[in-house]
């Protein structure tokens, strides 16, 4: 990201709320919010660039770029799989991405960015919503939206703070237990 | 591998389960030597904790040799011996930078969950329930340890594994314990519970200034122990009233510092005592505070109150008045394990302490499930048990 001048300053220590306009009237929560112990510039690189979205979202296998908005994003988990395209529907340059899946007019997932008093990083806000109107959503994606959005959203931030202070996602899923060795039997 | 697995209240079990592997760059896989069965185990064993999954894999107190790193690992090798803390912290993040390892942000992936429960929920433990992520434990052959650059203190080659090995838990926690007291030399401190934690407490006291340690309990064996490190012991079966005796010997001024090393599952005489055990019996709370209430009745005006002892979920009847009155100071959590074990290794090496005087009981792996239910019956005196693999 350009070096800020002074305006552009101001406007980073204000975390844009994330406009309503953009999600269904069912999806109206307070956003989920984390600190990420990294500058918001560095932050919001890893953001705007889609094809770091697998690294941090639960189920979400792949995505491609296609060109500066669009891209096509593969979800896969347990044996189950979807494909859309995604595009970027909104962008304030360090502050604000929103993002929808492409004819999936309610799909949509937003972050809002701000620089964090006495240096310590970065406070992300998340809000994503899927379409109500076609009924619960179910399967891979559920991973992703969940059927509490807030709850999916705080769960993949957490993810990404993580990901981005460490360097890996914590995780447990393929270690031993007592259990596999009853599945066998 | 053979693994001492969780399978319900009262029951523990040796299974055969898969070895682990590197799941994470900053894993490595160590081939444990020594584990140990904790205080704190008790809890799991007794059904106090929630979020337990039948096969879970026990143990937070290990030590062993690495025998594979992943790719991010810089500060440990292949064939390096180290013990294991039983918190484990990412070395990253805000709390970590400021040695708070066991509020660490980043190695709990139930974060979530966790957050549920206390609002900002802290590190991910080895063997110890969902909430706290999910991690097998060490009471097996093999243990995986995330981020081990941060969470592991590597030893001399040499050295017994039982001088060592309680770096990993109740030497911190109880050092950590006399730190939080606030003891200024020439102090009088008196600690509930003579547990192994209790018993590291009582040395570090010492070790931190304190002139007099006042150790509580009720197994004489256990006094006995503390009386050995230089503490005077009450047995609270003994006497008529605990705050009396305490302000006998204090001279009407109480404790300049009061420790309670006890926790959720107090096994007090009193009143209150009672009424705790049969509200837990029934649902109505979580934990039984009596030692924390004497703890908190007993100090002195401006003293401080430091609690090892774990508690998990809603106390009552906490004398809350009480503590404002005399303006104390109360000082708990979990241990930031990371931040002691250096230079608490450093004080075993210059013969300071050798920690493994509190170990009673040596078995193998086989006999696990058995001194898990005598520990939690209280048979053969079974103070601390040591697992060799």
């Amino acid at each position: 990201m350009a070096k800020t001048d002074s305006l552009r300053e101001s406007e980073l220590q204000v975390r844009k709320p994330i406009p309503s306009k953009y999600f269904n009237e069912d999806s109206s929560f307070h956003p989920a919010s984390v600190l990420i112990s990294k500058p918001i510039e560095e932050v919001w690189a890893f953001l705007r660039d889609m094809t770091n979205m697998p690294k941090f979202i639960r189920g979400l296998a792949s995505v491609q770029v296609l060109d500066d908005k669009r891209s096509h994003w593969v979800f896969d988990h347990q044996g189950q799989h979807h494909e859309n395209d995604s595009e970027i529907i909104a962008e304030e340059m360090g502050s604000l991405l929103v993002w929808g899946a492409v004819g999936e007019k309610n799909q949509v997932g937003a972050v809002s960015l701000e620089r964090a008093p006495g240096g310590r990083g970065t406070f992300v806000s998340m809000r994503t919503s899927t379409d109500h109107e076609k009924g619960k959503v179910t399967g891979v994606l559920a991973w992703y939206f969940g059927g509490d959005p807030k709850s999916a959203s705080y769960i993949n931030l957490r993810r990404l703070k993580a990901y981005m202070e460490t360097g890996e996602v914590p995780t447990v899923e393929g270690q031993p237990n007592g259990r596999e060795q009853e599945l066998k039997h | 591998m053979k693994a001492l697995c969780w399978e319900g209240k009262h029951n523990v079990k040796m299974k055969e389960v898969a070895q682990p592997r590197i799941l994470n760059p900053s894993d490595a896989i160590i081939k444990v030597t020594t584990a140990a069965i904790c205080g704190s185990d008790l809890h799991l064993y007794d059904g106090y904790i929630p979020s337990m999954e039948k096969g879970d894999i026990l143990g937070h107190e290990t030590m062993g040799e690495i025998v594979e790193v992943g790719p991010n690992v810089k500060r440990v090798k292949v064939g390096d011996k180290i013990v294991i803390p039983f918190d484990i912290a990412c070395g990253h993040c805000s709390h970590c930078g400021d040695e708070e390892y066991s509020l660490c942000e980043n190695t709990n992936p139930n974060a979530a969950l966790g957050d549920t429960l206390y609002d900002h929920g802290g590190a991910a433990l080895f063997g110890y329930s969902h909430i706290y992520g999910g991690y097998a434990g060490g009471q097996a052959e093999y243990i995986r340890v995330p981020h081990v650059d941060t969470n592991s203190l590597v030893v001399p080659q040499g050295i017994e594994d039982e001088k060592v090995l309680f770096l990993s838990d109740i030497f911190p926690t109880g050092y950590m314990a006399a730190v939080n007291a606030n003891i200024k030399p020439g102090d009088t401190v008196a600690v509930w519970g003579c547990g192994p934690v209790g018993q590291m407490v009582i040395k570090s006291c010492f070790m931190l200034g304190a002139e007099r340690v006042i150790a509580i309990d009720e197994y004489e064996g256990r006094l006995n122990l503390a009386r050995q490190s230089g503490a005077i012991g009450i047995n609270f079966a003994d006497v008529e009233g605990i705050l009396d005796e305490l302000n006998y010997l204090t001279g009407g001024v109480g404790p300049d510092s009061c420790i309670d090393a006890v926790g959720l599952e107090a096994h007090g005489h009193t009143v209150t005592a009672t009424i705790d055990r049969v509200k837990a019996a029934a649902g109505l709370a979580t934990d039984r505070p009596d030692a924390l209430r004497q703890a908190i009745q007993a100090c002195k005006k401006g003293g401080t109150v430091s609690i090892p002892g774990v508690y998990g979920g809603l106390l009552d009847k906490i004398p809350f008045g009480a503590a404002f009155g005399k303006a104390l100071t109360l000082k708990m959590g979990q241990t930031h394990t990371q931040k002691y074990m250096k230079p608490l290794l450093d004080r075993i090496m210059n013969d300071e302490i050798d920690p493994s005087f509190v170990i009673t009981h040596r078995v193998d792996i086989t006999k696990g499930p058995e001194m898990y239910d005598k520990f939690h019956k209280q048979k053969d005196d079974v103070f601390k048990v040591v697992i060799k693999m």
